[in-house]
């Protein structure tokens, strides 16, 4: 098991891939600096992955970003240890001290020297305790400065100290600074560190600053305080972390959020209506909507409806979707949980409506700001009653992306309510990706009826799926009871079979018009010694992690699952049968490993190895190879818990 | 004496070391003194006045509101910050998650 603090090593032979960690308190600036950054890395031709950890708390808790930047591949892993720590507090060096490599670049507040780890306030004991242990192992007296005298000593970390203090007055002195916005200009100083150490271009941060502030006067003072940094770093230390020129032949490419490409993938599918209620980590999704909400005027409409809790939103939804408009509703744990009832109501009413369910970490109100996967079997199984559903889950941007699109087709195409699994680690996540191909985008708005046909019936039961009405066009009824074709409610025990065969037979229709190569994606040797088996933002880690493992001369492989319902049952069992079911690994950010509870569900295939993390961080590169090569060498079930 | 022992001090909510000056109406660093001219320290009572009157006190160095007499002066006797204002922040609306 990772114990804490990592001590693991990392030389920095070839300049192939930058990892940072920048830290500040909640709302401290330290959101923005991840954009500045990351925009500035793409505008310089670089892939980045950005991940926020942050606490469930408005303002002043410990919050920080975890980056990965390459230019040989697009990154989409974490990984520890990390060549910079930048910290905009005494706080985010205390609690990263593990984090650096030997030999790693430290940015801290010199003015901060005599802090002590014991009287910072927003501290968790936990972590005091442990600070304590190790500072008593390492003979420190506790004080920010013993601990970079520590790292520059013990593990040849280069200490940058900067008196943030003093670079504000510069900063004074040339520019006329906003009050309100001081914070702003502390995050400013990280910016201007990590640009030098790494040789971002000036011209990359402009550009990304112009972005970021629309505000003249702003732009200019962040811009002095970027310089005045630059300069003075640059000048002492030069650029020792300049990656090699990219190689990746990204002319264009998108830097957004989970929550952003999910927004604007439901934009490109022709949402209509979304309703929401404020959640933790969905609402994003329907803020970034909200800017494009459009009420009048030519061309399509977007209402972006916030009710006043999710039990109103999915129905809302189901309202919308009946009238005839592509509908969604979006949430996390706690709001599908209200929801439930709503869907089983679309269930019965054949209402095609998209749910987008961010996962985090759970049971109650759990861990709102951290992640999880641990949702999975809610959301196939929550219901009073059976009804068929489409569950989707997608593992990166880009599959956030066409997922959303599919959720919205196999909707109406199928008649049912989609759930398209997303977690908080997707949707916190700053990433770059390739400017998705809109001409490959298919709009499949299933069987619609828009002229008025006499004696229509909303539920026929000819075949499972029937052409479906907007309201308004012809005579229909909808009712949570058990109705016959025309949505009459009926008791009748022939009719009930008639109609739940009509319903439930849309899992026969959807397991034969979902193929199976669109259920899963895999990657690594034909022929593994051993398989594993995730879903959902273990991807990026799990196909790092099992390159890494290839290169070292490991057989492996990576199977991808992106549809639970329908289940890649077939490709699951052949796999099994080929590799033995005893060569498969589930690996998945919850206690149970759910996917695996649900293979077995399905195909009878029992997955015994298990490599889990529940801990709300993400799983990172380093701990998962180390974790396969543990069940390589017979462990059945490894737990995961490296993370501030 | 520095800025942060002045009446007209605002202190930062996360960084403890800056401030707004409430008379130059600009950003200070706490621990400098600038021989402004207004420099005013709060009357011995201002503890008990503030807390008797609003019923808390926040410690600027200790994250917390304290609501009695005596907690706050072991507070004052460290040498924490005691206020009830603090510098309008802009930043943090942006950057704080909207929900929970
Ligand atoms: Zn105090």
């Amino acid at each position: 098991m990772t114990r804490w603090p990592l001590r693991s090593r990392r030389e920095w032979t070839e300049l192939r891939e930058l990892r940072y960690i920048i830290g500040g308190p909640q709302g401290g600036g330290l959101e923005t600096t991840s954009e500045i950054l990351s925009w500035a890395f793409a505008r310089s031709g670089y892939g980045v992955i950005s991940d926020r950890e942050y606490f469930s708390n408005i303002k002043g808790r410990h919050s920080y970003i975890h980056a990965t930047v390459s230019g040989a591949e697009v990154p989409y892993h974490l990984s520890y240890p990390v060549d910079v720590i930048a910290a905009m507090d005494a706080e985010s060096v205390f609690s990263h001290i593990g984090d650096i490599r030997d030999g790693g670049y430290l940015i801290y507040n010199s003015d901060e020297g005599q802090s002590r780890f014991n009287a910072i306030p927003s501290m968790e004991r936990e972590l005091r305790d442990r600070l304590a242990a190790f500072m008593k192992a390492e003979s420190l007296d506790g004080t920010l400065a013993s601990v970079v005298k520590y790292l520059s000593d013990a593990r040849r970390v280069n200490a940058i100290g900067l008196s943030y203090r003093d670079l504000l007055d510069q900063l004074q002195k040339k520019e006329s600074v906003e009050a309100a916005q001081a914070s702003r200009y502390i995050s400013t100083i990280l910016s201007g560190a990590m640009a030098a150490l790494s040789g971002v271009s000036r011209e990359s941060i402009e550009f990304s600053m112009r972005r970021r502030f629309r505000q003249d006067e702003i732009y200019r003072a962040n811009m002095t305080m970027f310089d005045i940094v630059s300069s003075l770093v640059e000048s002492k230390h030069g650029s020792p972390l300049k990656l090699e020129g990219s190689t990746l032949s990204l002319r264009k490419m998108l830097v957004a959020s989970g929550n952003d490409t999910v927004a604007m993938a439901k934009a490109v599918a022709g949402l209509r209506f979304q309703s929401y209620y404020p959640i933790t980590p969905a609402a994003d999704e329907s803020f970034t909507l909200e800017e494009y909400e459009r009420l009048a005027g030519d061309g399509p409409t977007m209402l972006v409806y916030q009710l006043e809790d999710e039990l109103a939103v999915i129905n809302a939804a189901i309202g919308a979707a009946l009238a005839g408009v592509r509908s969604a509703a979006a949430t996390s744990g706690p709001g599908f949980d209200l929801m439930v009832e709503g869907l089983g109501w679309a269930g019965m009413n054949e209402v095609p409506v998209v749910v987008t369910y961010y996962q985090r970490g759970g049971p109650s109100t759990g861990q709102p700001t951290r992640g999880a996967q641990s949702d999975l079997l809610s959301s196939v199984f929550a219901s009073h009653g059976e009804y068929p559903r489409v569950v989707l889950a997608s593992g990166d941007h880009v599959e956030a992306f066409y997922d959303t699109i599919d959720a919205f087709n196999y909707a109406e195409q199928f008649q049912v309510p989609v759930i398209h699994l997303v977690d908080k680690f997707l949707a916190n996540t700053i990433a770059t990706f390739p400017i998705p191909d809109l001409s490959s985008v298919k709009i499949n708005r299933g069987a619609v009826i828009k002229e008025k046909v006499p004696g229509y019936k909303r539920f026929d039961f000819t075949y499972p799926v029937s052409p479906r009405a907007p309201l308004g066009t012809n005579v229909m009824w909808y009712t949570g009871d058990e109705h016959d074709e025309y949505g009459h409610i009926s008791e009748d025990s022939e009719n009930r079979v008639k109609i739940m065969e009509k319903r439930m037979g849309k899992l026969e229709v959807m397991e034969k018009e979902i193929p199976e190569e669109r259920r899963y994606s895999y990657f690594g040797d034909e022929r593994p010694d051993l398989i594993l088996v995730g879903w959902g933002f273990v991807k990026g880690v799990a196909t790092k992690a099992v390159s890494e493992l290839r290169a070292s001369g490991k057989k492996v492989g990576y199977l991808h699952i992106r549809t639970f319902v329908p289940f890649p049952s077939r490709t699951i069992g052949s796999v099994a049968k080929d590799v033995g079911a005893d060569r498969l690994v589930a690996v998945e950010h919850n206690y149970e490993a759910q996917a695996a509870v649900l293979t077995a569900a399905n195909t009878g295939i029992t997955i015994g190895k298990k490599i889990v993390k529940f801990t709300g961080r993400p799983m990172y590169a380093n701990e998962l190879e180390e974790a396969v090569m543990r069940v390589m060498k017979g462990e059945n079930r490894v737990v995961l818990e490296y993370g501030a | 004496m520095s800025c942060r022992d002045c009446t007209y001090y605002v202190p930062h909510a996360l960084y403890r070391y800056i401030g707004f000056c409430e008379k130059e109406r600009r950003v200070v660093i706490g621990e400098e003194y600038r021989k402004c001219g207004y420099f005013e320290i709060n009357p011995d009572s201002y503890i008990k006045d503030t807390i008797e009157g609003r019923g808390w006190i926040y410690c600027a160095d200790c994250y917390m509101p304290i609501y009695d007499y005596e907690t706050a002066l072991k507070h004052k006797a460290m040498g924490h910050l005691l206020t009830t204002k603090f510098m309008f922040d802009q930043v943090a609306a942006e950057e704080s998650p909207g929900v929970d």
